[in-house]
């Protein structure tokens, strides 16, 4: 009984030492990600416009992002990019994760844009919409509504890979775990409740984006 | 109204249309009849600007057709295309008012008016805040009928819209467009409803490997076709 009472104790003043950092986790995930869904729009329309340049473009960039792993572009951008640009964590940390992620999500959207039937442009041609208004009005909210279960889980591993920016001191969820681990030496219990903040906030976007999904369902 | 000047199409080796020439005037209804595969769709298609023929000059009411003109061109000619096309994000209202609202810039309430009367037109009123999922096919193609009148086009081209419908919802878009006919619209209409072009129609073209083999009245083709191509196919139909 005494055990467990002193393990409770332990977890929860682990719990409340990590609290304060769980904003920095999400800031840097919510503001990455709507950087990333911005980004990975723009690659997804390069890479179906008719103009070759724009595809290859596209196409590089999605090749080379997507072929280096992220801790390597977070150190590239922190250390590399980041003396030369005076880049704080911060800053670099976002920005290391939306491209590292607009990569992947422009790969999505585009796949979204061309699930569309060809009928859907040919009559909205024919109504006298230009390609924009064809993109703005008629297929990107198809699109939309198919690529929404593939960027939630994009959004899920954002959410999770924002722990590599602790590597560059970063204080967020996991970088607080380590300060914690190596100021009272309790590893089991310290990793355990890192895990399941992490975990906590993910099932919680699970059911968001399931809400969201179902509230925009085309049958 | 819509000169057609010597057109050919191609895709990859494929003859889509070889050297097709016509005149359409105002008021008149045109049938395109002809097997599958013969050009039918494909001249429909250039008409409004969809494909650009590869040679040879399309115009309406003057304006020739061209990459920059296709837009402009479209305003004034409505398409109903075989697979209905509705826009299925959107509810029946809004798929006859968006266009007026992003290519005409009307205000929404005079859009849905006119929405409404169009919808009226075409029987469909009480179908307003349906998806197009809600819909039988007779009923979709009713909506996609309204939606390329909301633009008030001159013209209004028809890509076999009776194709993928049984006889009973077949008859309730060929009333539809009879209506059209008797307002004085200007149609061409692709069909394989032989009897309906024959009625409606002043003029048929008949079509087969992407030319126009026979051009004239529906008496002249019905009842006295002239070439081989035509009395084989029409004997065809006809018999079953």
């Amino acid at each position: 009984m005494e055990i467990l009472v002193k393990e409770l104790t332990v977890l929860v003043n682990i719990f409340c030492f990590l609290v304060p950092v769980i904003p920095v986790t999400l800031k840097i995930a919510v503001v990455s990600f709507i950087l990333a869904l911005i980004l990975g729009l723009i690659v997804a329309l390069m890479k179906v416009s008719h103009f070759g340049i724009f595809k290859l473009t596209a196409r590089v960039y999605v090749d080379v992002i997507r072929g280096i792993p992220l801790l390597v572009q977070i150190f590239f951008i922190y250390f590399g990019l980041g003396k030369i640009l005076n880049l704080e964590q911060l800053p670099a940390s976002i920005l290391a994760i939306s491209i590292c992620y607009s990569a992947y999500l422009g790969e999505i959207i585009r796949a979204g844009i061309e699930a569309i039937p060809k009928g859907q442009v040919d009559a909205s041609r024919s109504l006298g919409m230009n390609t924009y208004q064809t993109m703005r009005y008629i297929v990107l909210p198809q699109a939309f509504r198919i690529v929404l279960p593939p960027i939630s889980n994009e959004f899920i591993a954002c959410l999770k890979d924002t722990s590599l920016v602790s590597i560059i001191g970063l204080r967020e969820l996991t970088r607080a775990g380590r300060e914690y681990y190596s100021q009272y030496f309790v590893d089991f219990e310290t990793w355990f409740m890192v895990g399941l903040i992490y975990l906590a906030m993910t099932v919680a976007l699970s059911k968001v984006s399931h809400f969201i999904e179902t509230k925009y369902k085309i049958t | 109204m819509i000169l057609i000047d010597n057109i050919s199409k191609y895709f990859g080796n494929t003859v889509a249309l070889e050297n097709v020439s016509c005149e359409i005037r105002t008021s008149e209804i045109t049938a395109v009849i002809g097997p599958s595969g013969g050009g039918k769709t494909t001249l429909l298609r250039c008409i409004n600007g969809l494909e650009l023929p590869d040679s040879g000059e399309i115009s309406v009411d003057g304006i020739v057709l061209t990459k920059k003109t296709a837009g402009i061109i479209r305003k004034e000619v409505g398409m109903v295309f075989q697979q209905f096309n509705l826009f299925p994000h959107l509810s029946v209202l809004r798929n006859v008012t968006i266009a007026q609202q992003v290519v005409k810039r009307k205000k929404t309430i005079e859009a849905e008016e006119t929405a409404s009367s169009l919808l009226q037109k075409v029987g469909l009123e009480d179908k307003i805040t349906c998806y197009h999922c809600q819909l039988s096919g007779g009923q979709q193609q009713r909506v996609a009928i309204a939606r390329a009148l909301a633009l008030n086009p001159k013209i209004m081209l028809f890509d076999e819209p009776t194709s993928n419908l049984d006889p009973e919802m077949t008859k309730e878009v060929l009333n539809v467009i009879r209506n059209l006919a008797k307002e004085g619209m200007t149609m061409i209409i692709a069909s394989h409803e032989m009897g309906f072009a024959q009625e409606v129609a002043n003029k048929i073209l008949f079509m087969d490997n992407g030319t126009i083999v026979e051009e004239g009245t529906p008496q002249e083709i019905f009842n006295s076709p002239k070439h081989d191509r035509t009395i084989r196919f029409l004997s065809k139909i006809m018999r079953c």
